[in-house]
């Protein structure tokens, strides 16, 4: 019985660059190896950190989005863990929703009023 | 207080009571950070729902997002930067 997961990961960029994609494609296989059915990989690129991750200001993030069996989950968060060149990583499940969520190249309409406006008076 | 007045709830613009859960699963997610950084100050502390209007359910939605934004460094725990 699988469920739907998400997986985020932040690969240090300071690697030799081969090293990155590498990483990044390692961990897709991986999924597969564990029998997960990947439905989804986001890759964002590098991207400034909003603090420090291990004095690294940087990092290269990419979200998978797969089907799997319950226990793989420990072995694919094991294997982040151990993984000097995963500065950070994210496993959720969550609810693949029907049409997978392709890249919103625009952004769903905002609602009207901004909340910033309404802080500048009292700040 | 003005239990009369509707809420009206900033992530899915319909009133309160018309707030359904998928319109804000959909979009408040802690990958949408442009949707979130409307939610947070600039010091970078999540926005109190009396200030923002947002309903129940989309707040909580909202705060778990926004905190799971925060470990993976695409928003700040706090923003000194700002004076």
């Amino acid at each position: 019985m699988s469920r739907e997961y998400e997986m985020a990961l932040i690969v240090d960029t300071q690697r030799p660059n081969k090293e990155v994609d590498e990483t990044v494609t390692r961990y897709e296989t991986l999924l597969g190896e564990q029998g997960a059915e990947v439905v989804n990989v986001d890759r964002w690129g590098t991207r400034k950190l909003a603090y420090e991750i291990r004095k690294r200001q940087q990092g290269d993030y990419t979200f998978f989005q797969f089907r799997a069996d319950p226990s793989a989950i420990a072995d694919v968060d094991r294997a982040c863990r151990l993984d000097e060149a995963v500065l950070r990583h994210l496993l959720l499940q969550i609810e693949i929703p029907a049409a997978v969520a392709e890249d919103d190249a625009e952004e769903s309409p905002e609602t009207g009023s901004d909340i910033s406006e309404e802080e500048e008076d009292e700040a | 207080m003005n239990r009369g007045r509707l809420k009206v709830c900033h992530i899915c613009e319909g009133n309160a009571r018309a707030c359904r859960f998928e319109a804000h699963r959909l979009e408040v997610d802690y990958k949408n950070d442009r949707l979130l950084r409307r939610f947070v100050t600039e010091r970078g502390k999540i926005v109190p729902r009396r200030m923002t209007g947002t309903c129940a359910k989309g707040q909580r939605a909202l705060v778990r997002a926004i905190k799971r934004a925060r470990y993976l460094a695409l928003m700040p725990y706090v923003n000194d930067a700002v004076r």
